[in-house]
């Protein structure tokens, strides 16, 4: 037996015993212990906390000691600083210094640190990493965790007494805020510290945690807020989010520069690439050269299905490895996602297949290895996910990327030169999100209620909702006092009026909200269990309605056959049959941002160059000539100035092929725009699809003359009224108002349980928005759900943007004969919809074949 | 869209309705009315404009076909607690200005309000079920056959039916007729639906844009 082969049966025999799991509740073991506070100063005590460092081997980075001190003079503000650098001890140190040596006078100081994470499943590591030097230097501070998971009876002793430190999350924190007297727990908060604020900033649980932090702000006076972030374009704004309109917010920002080397696999022949594609697994061979399981490697996949099929795939080449190797994403047991986070931190698991779910904090060291299936699509995301790469001083942290199609293969390389240039993209918080503040109203209806002359006060110093009207406001109270002026409500109760303060009418009024807090739209998803056995995960509903009983699919990397579907949960049962279907989760693909977009478009530039005789760039452009001759000889090109359209006819009516590299849901807006006002022209039915570079028109009648096309496409005139009117966007109002209903309590959510009791107050968002456009249209939220289709979906800035941009190209429209390396995956889109993946991919090969002839 | 079922002509109506000609009989199921109130107590916004349309469709409706007697196909209210004033007051006009003879089949929502029926809607005749010729209406007939030889109308189910076309994907209210029943749409505006998937040997007229299309 060979040595490495002797050292994989040793470790697959150790992992045959599952690793511990985490010991439970931490901070149990200090508040039982007799409370006797050390009698320290400030000077002490940092010196003990500088031993402890040291005793670890550790000397405090220079950011680390710049937070404490800020925190010791007062200030708020922000620490960028890239996962996994000893963020948690820069942003509690200087609360942790200041609670030992200030509660010398024997009084048990309460609640002072509050901690709050974006997942919950990282809780217990922060709880775990705040306790171990508590433990070790024997301070009597007492660290809790809060989360979704918490127990009742844990909730209840809440309800009596918080502990020294708690780590929650934002939605849970809102949860604290509905208990009777959470007033006189927290009012000696101290310190908040907000971790991964880059993922909270731009979404809607982070203005619901704006305006959570701004109640809490009225009766802790001496708060100081840190927000802690990955490096994003616009760190002030997201400091000043993070602290509240009127606090000086500070900026630290940890300066460990780290050169990131991109590496992009290439295949033997270029023509093994598909034109169209999302799981990569033609290059599996490649991949697989790249993983060595004496060492750890991350796999990274852009969707949930696509780390099923992988692991999957990993799995049938390398059966060897199975007990090496886990699966990690979000719609996985929760039970399951821990055991294989201790496995990744105890080096018992070599690799691990993971989407975003593994993105963020989890204190675990950082692999060595570091593969990302598919372009990240944003260049911000890309440096993240190479944040998990282990990296030796002087050296550049290696990425390597395995490309999916064929022009991810040019993005590879157009995310290398922004990634040079130190770009990065920005996270933009919501702008007063109406349903939001209604939500904010009813969190702060429990109990004694609240005062609204108090309450506007606090709402508008919470940054992103610093604008709120008179009228916005008193719209608000209204609404849920009443149901609203302007339809009629006779029967409305909800909250009352009581001696000036608003609060629910009955504790199941209130009752009912609280299952209601938060902003996360629940997954409408079906639990997968064994029968009588473990459950594996949550599934999409619309995947297994489409399912028969007996089919085959892969879950969380087993394959199971389904048996049934009875309250809520699919029962399975192990299978062993090979060709199972992948779990498919519906969701968005990820569009380009608008950084990546403009570096792909230069990339494009510099491929015609080299299709002209330059010197290739690039190893990726070097290796895409063959196609891009195929392209120049059927088409063209287009250099920066140029606009290229492609136009022809098939049996199926008349193409247009529109490139753009701007984001599929740009594209989308342009092509339905498009679509819209040449059908107003003309009668004609047209058919727009999307991908992340550009998009096709199909129609039945000619699509109009050159000029025609190039006013529909660039006139910014009546821009918003033609966008409004057309085809797709009361679909895609729909869609957003499913959320907004969500977050404003319109709908009744509830628990499973609950539910099936409760059925007869069910109502799908999708009626009630038909019901609202037709007996209330000017109602706010409605007006919200269009603005948030046109802002945030269609991005209509950048999507005036992109119409200038074409009025000053000059605009090629080359008639095809045949289908060109671009058009390709615009024509595969439009019949992906008919086809089952599997059915795809082979015609997607046999397409490609008779293209490249 | 007119049918023959076990010899008898039948129309399936866009209203979301079923007509028997030669019976001049009307047949609507799941009208849910008080269904706003009801929703409103509980602190869900649902405006109750509503259901004055839905009877006002009813009564035009009744008109167009020249009925001369209504059957409610059980569900007639929503909940009892939604059963307002209000709510009686107008289905109570309804009654009056409808002249033609009302039956009202219960369905599960009318449970409560059986035993404490308004004084002002007497005039229409409460049963369990209705047997005309070899057809019986009811509110819902669970997972049996029912019994042999006969033809059962139900309601209760709501069924939509998804159709996916290319990129148009709809979802519309349907009548589902199979051997030995036929199931309804709900009548009301602001009922939701359940997605159903008929076995193929099951006709299925979906309703869009104001007329019955077999798919």
């Amino acid at each position: 037996m060979s040595p490495s082969a002797k050292v994989l049966r040793g470790i697959q025999r150790l992992n045959r015993t599952r690793p511990p799991r985490p010991r439970p509740d931490a901070g149990e073991q200090a508040r039982v212990r007799a409370r006797v506070w050390p009698a320290l100063s400030r000077e002490q005590a940092q010196e003990q906390w500088n031993d402890w460092f040291s005793r670890q081997g550790w000397t405090p980075f220079p950011f680390q000691t710049d937070a404490w001190q800020a925190f010791e003079a007062g200030r708020s503000g922000l620490v960028a600083v890239p996962t996994g650098s000893g963020k948690t001890y820069a942003a509690v140190g200087g609360p942790l210094l200041n609670l030992i040596s200030r509660s010398m006078r024997g009084l048990d100081p309460g609640l002072t640190l509050l901690y709050i994470t974006p997942l919950k499943a990282l809780a217990r590591d922060i709880a775990q990493a705040i306790q171990r030097p508590l433990d070790d230097l024997g301070w009597p501070i007492a660290v809790d965790l809060r989360t979704g998971d918490t127990s009742p009876a844990a909730r209840r002793k809440f309800k009596e007494q918080l502990p020294h430190v708690l780590v929650t999350t934002p939605e849970s924190l809102a949860i604290l805020l509905t208990d009777q007297g959470w007033e006189a727990r927290m009012q000696g908060v101290q310190a908040v510290v907000l971790d991964e604020w880059h993922e909270l900033m731009g979404t809607k649980r982070g203005s619901l945690l704006e305006l959570t932090l701004a109640r809490l702000r009225s009766i802790a006076k001496e708060v100081r807020v840190w927000a802690l972030s990955a490096t994003i374009a616009n760190l002030e704004e997201a400091a000043s989010v993070a602290v509240g309109s009127g606090h000086h917010a500070e900026i630290i920002c940890a300066d460990l520069p780290r050169q990131i080397r991109l590496h992009c696999l290439l295949p033997e022949s270029v023509q093994r690439c598909p034109w169209f594609g999302y799981s990569g697994l033609h290059l599996l061979p490649e991949v697989l050269t790249q993983i060595d399981v004496t060492r750890s490697t991350l796999l990274f996949t852009n969707t949930r299905s696509h780390a099923e099929r992988w692991f999957q795939a990993i799995l049938e080449a390398k059966p060897e490895w199975s007990y090496l190797m886990a699966l990690h994403h979000g719609s996985l047991d929760q039970d399951e996602r821990q055991r294989v986070e201790a496995g990744i931190k105890s080096g018992s698991l070599r690799l691990v297949v993971a989407t975003s779910s593994l993105d963020l904090g989890v204190d675990f060291p950082p692999v060595e290895n570091v593969i990302q299936i598919g372009s990240a699509k944003s260049i911000t995301r890309a440096i993240q996910r190479a944040g998990r790469a282990f990296h030796r001083p002087g050296e550049a942290t290696l990425v390597q990327l395995c490309p999916t199609n064929v022009m991810e293969i040019l993005e590879a390389s157009a995310l290398r030169e922004g990634m040079q240039d130190g770009v990065m993209e920005e996270r933009i918080a919501p702008a007063k999100p109406l349903d939001v503040l209604v939500q904010c109203l009813l969190n702060a209806s429990f109990n004694e209620g609240f005062d609204p002359a108090d309450l506007f006060r606090q709402i508008r110093s919470a940054r992103s909702f610093r604008t709120v009207t008179n009228e916005e406001f008193s719209w608000a109270l209204e609404f849920i006092r009443s149901g609203g002026a302007l339809a009629s409500y006779p029967e409305f109760r909800k909250v009352e009026v009581v001696g000036g303060r608003y609060r629910f009418v009955s504790a199941e009024a209130s009752r009912r909200h609280k299952m209601n807090i938060g902003t996360i739209l629940s997954d409408s998803g079906v639990t997968v269990q064994v029968r009588g056995g473990a459950r594996l995960g949550l599934i999409d509903e619309m995947f297994i309605a489409k399912l028969r009983p007996g089919d085959v699919i892969q879950f969380g990397g087993r394959t199971v056959e389904f048996l049934q579907m009875r309250d809520m949960t699919a029962y399975v049962k192990p299978a062993r049959r090979r060709r199972p279907v992948a779990a498919v989760w519906s969701g968005t693909i990820l569009p380009l941002s608008v950084q990546l977009s403009a570096y792909l478009r230069r990339e494009v530039d510099r491929l015609r160059q080299a299709v002209e005789g330059a010197a290739p760039p690039s190893p990726e452009i070097h290796a895409l000539l063959p196609i891009a001759r195929v392209q120049s000889s059927r088409s063209r090109i287009p250099s920066a100035a140029q606009q290229l359209i492609e136009r022809c006819r098939t049996a199926e009516g008349h193409h247009l092929f529109v490139y753009t590299w701007e984001g599929w849901s740009v594209n989308e807006g342009l092509g339905h725009l498009a679509a819209y006002r040449l059908s107003q022209l003309r009668p004609n039915t047209i058919a727009v699809s999307a991908t992340n570079y550009g998009f096709e028109l199909l129609s039945t009648e000619p699509l109009g003359s050159e000029l025609e096309i190039r006013r529909a496409l660039t006139l910014l005139e009546g821009l918003e009224e033609d966008i409004h009117a057309s085809q797709n966007f009361p679909e895609l109002a729909k869609r957003a108002f499913r959320e907004i209903a969500r977050v404003a309590g319109l709908v009744y959510q509830g628990t499973p349980s609950a539910r099936k009791t409760a059925r007869h107050l069910q109502m799908s968002a999708s009626l009630l928005f038909d019901v609202f456009r037709q007996y209330e249209p000017s109602h706010p939220l409605l007006a919200q759900a269009f603005r948030e289709v046109s802002e945030q979906q269609l991005q209509i800035d950048r999507l005036r943007g992109l119409m200038r941009r074409m009025d000053e190209q000059e605009l090629l429209i080359v008639p095809i004969a045949r289908l060109t390396p671009f058009a390709f995956p615009l024509y595969v889109e439009r019949i992906k919809s008919r086809l089952s993946t599997e059915q795809l991919e082979q015609r997607v090969a046999r397409l490609q074949r008779e293209v490249f002839r | 869209m007119r049918l023959t079922v076990c010899g008898e002509q039948f129309e399936l109506l866009p209203e979301r309705a079923l007509f028997w000609p030669s019976r001049r009989l009307l047949v609507v199921a799941d009208c849910h009315l008080g269904k706003a109130e009801t929703f409103q107590q509980q602190g869900f916004w649902l405006p109750s404009q509503s259901r004055q349309q839905d009877l006002s469709r009813l009564s035009a409706l009744a008109t167009r076909v020249g009925a001369e007697e209504v059957l409610f196909l059980g569900d007639l209210v929503h909940a009892l607690s939604g059963v307002t004033e209000a709510v009686v007051a107008e289905f109570a006009q309804w009654l009056r200005e409808f002249d033609g003879s009302v039956r009202i089949v219960l369905g599960n929502h009318d449970a409560g309000l059986a035993k404490r029926w308004p004084e002002e809607w007497r005039r229409a005749a409460l049963c369990e079920r209705v047997d005309i010729e070899r057809f019986r209406f009811q509110h819902h007939l669970g997972g049996g056959q029912g019994e042999a030889g006969l033809f059962y109308w139900v309601g209760h189910v709501h069924p939509m039916i998804r159709l996916e076309r290319g990129p148009d994907r709809l979802r519309l209210p349907a009548f589902v007729i199979g051997s030995f029943r036929g199931l309804l749409p709900a009548f009301s505006s602001m009922s939701g639906g359940y997605d159903v998937s008929p076995p193929a040997e099951e006709r299925v007229f979906v309703i869009g844009e104001g007329q019955v299309y077999e798919v």
